[in-house]
């Protein structure tokens, strides 16, 4: 028997989604009524649509821990952990989950708002318009793809890792991570001062930042959520039951 | 066929629930898996299942790590929990999105075991009572038709006719192919049908033994005139005692005087099956 069968995945999210439809569903309406609920207040297709995407980051969190909680629920863990899946088709559903069903879903429902929304606005807009808009708050860009993964591949790590209180393992992650952004500035503050001591500095034309610093960026931010994926599927191999 | 090897396992520490179990539980057999209250039992069910690493020593089930998730031993192996929340849908609905993973599965076999226990499997979960829905998981689990059941405290929260459904159905379940592991304090729900018993102490196994085996080697009852006392308690029948079948004498098993003959004179009741 092979450890990955695609149509087991296939059959697991079925499985998934059809037991936890209550809680998907929630989600999904937090992810349309709030945006909707603005956009019909404000009649406004621009507002609208940044509501609708910054819902949508904090969706990602949602979503990334409903994929876990099967797992961590005290009354669901033994069942969930007792259907015939391998840690890695379970982990191929959740990066078809987070990597594809939900930024599909987002823009579906972030395309369909501004549409709703179009028609209460003063201004009449086309279909081309209303892309435009989506695209200028970040919808079908790929910084706004990777953040949403950047942000639900952490929160799937950190429920994957956390045994006890997630809450506890959410608020050391938050300090976790402004430790490191302070911790990465001073060292380049650091290195700053020593290229002056040196007299070595290094200067960052616009041009040069265009061709080698932005491409270095979006490489290692591209790569980022794919890393912390790969710690998940350690993560649950080692550790598939939270108590 | 299960088997552990020197399992130990704690969940922390300052908690640790099992230490050294080497046992085999052989298919073809209704294991009662017996203990005082935080011994282990429904911490070693889940290490037989994988969902748990053993801290030292391993499991084997049919040979194969079940830590490593191997779908082909998971598919033949279900445990039931005594307690577990279900999603708020139908039975037929969650046997639809549950049973592709269990090839065996029948669903006729699940409505009848659900007739058979007064079950709608029409009805939403959430609208059935505890027992209702420990009675239409059963009927699922059963139709599984896996070759290696775990059961938690099964007949907890089952009425008194749905206790004797249960064990009927157990009765008919079990067969050379399958391995069925019952972890019970209600020892008299079960009795008439364990055909195996492991007693599990602070020490590790204290008996392991078929109860043919326990029948041929200990008798229970009134202790007669030279008879040699493992054990006696007074009861409101008088006192009862398990003693030394010398003669092997037919004797009818009693559960409760076992476990606690095997926990209070633990090294005396080894000695014997260890011959």
């Amino acid at each position: 028997m092979k450890s990955f069968s695609l149509s087991r995945v296939l059959q697991y999210a079925r499985y998934h989604y059809t037991t936890m439809q209550s809680k998907y569903m929630v989600r999904l309406l937090l992810l349309v009524g709030l945006p909707l609920f603005i956009g019909v207040l404000d009649r406004n297709v621009v507002n609208t649509t940044e509501v609708s995407a910054v819902v949508c980051f904090f969706a990602s969190f949602g979503v990334a821990s409903l994929c876990v909680h099967p797992m961590r629920d005290r009354g669901q863990k033994i069942l969930e952990m007792g259907v015939p899946v391998s840690n890695e088709e379970r982990m191929a559903f959740f990066l078809l989950n987070l990597g594809v069903i939900y930024p599909l879903i987002a823009h579906i429902a972030a395309f369909v708002l501004a549409l709703l929304v179009s028609l209460l606005d003063q201004y009449s807009y086309c279909l081309g318009d209303i892309l435009r808009e989506l695209h200028d708050c970040g919808y079908g860009d790929w910084w706004f793809y990777v953040t949403i993964q950047f942000f639900a591949a952490g929160t799937l790590l950190i429920n994957l890792l956390a045994r006890r209180s997630v809450f506890i393992a959410y608020l050391i992650a938050f300090f976790s991570f402004i430790a490191l952004f302070l911790s990465v500035s001073w060292v380049l503050g650091l290195l700053s001062e020593m290229g002056v001591v040196l007299n070595n500095t290094i200067y960052i034309t616009p041009q040069m930042f265009e061709d080698v610093v932005e491409p270095i960026i979006k490489v290692v931010y591209s790569l980022l959520p794919a890393c912390i994926y790969a710690v998940c599927y350690v993560v649950s191999r080692k550790r598939q039951m939270k108590w | 066929m299960i088997t552990t090897h020197s399992l130990s396992f704690g969940y922390s520490s300052s908690h640790q629930v099992l230490t050294n179990i080497s046992l085999s539980l052989d298919k073809g057999h209704i294991h009662g898996l017996l203990g005082c209250n935080g011994i282990g039992k429904t911490t070693l069910l889940k290490l037989i299942c994988g969902i748990m690493r053993p801290q030292r020593g391993e499991v084997r089930v049919s040979g194969i790590d079940p830590f490593e998730r191997d779908v082909n031993i998971m598919r033949e192996l279900m445990i039931i929990p005594e307690e577990f929340d279900l999603p708020n849908i139908s039975l037929e609905r969650y046997a639809a999105v549950t049973s592709p993973f269990y090839p065996k599965f029948d669903k006729g076999q699940m409505l009848g075991y659900c007739q058979e226990f007064h079950v709608n499997p029409a009805e939403r979960l959430h609208s059935m009572s505890m027992g209702q829905r420990k009675k239409a998981y059963l009927a699922f689990a059963l139709a599984c038709n896996v070759n290696m059941l775990l059961l938690d405290e099964p007949t907890n929260g089952l009425d008194i006719p749905s206790k004797s459904t249960f064990r009927r159905l157990l009765a008919g379940y079990v067969s050379d192919e399958r391995t069925v592991v019952i972890s019970t304090h209600q020892v008299a729900d079960v009795d008439q049908l364990l055909d195996s018993i492991v007693i599990l102490d602070e020490l590790g196994v204290a008996l392991n033994a078929t109860t043919s085996e326990i029948c041929r080697k200990l008798k229970f009852g009134r202790a007669e005139e030279g008879d040699k006392v493992l054990y006696s308690e007074r009861t409101i029948q008088g006192d009862m005692a398990v003693t030394l079948n010398e003669y092997e004498e037919d004797s009818s098993l009693n559960i409760e005087l076992l476990f606690n003959a095997a926990t209070a004179n633990r090294h005396a009741i080894a000695a014997i099956f260890n011959k």
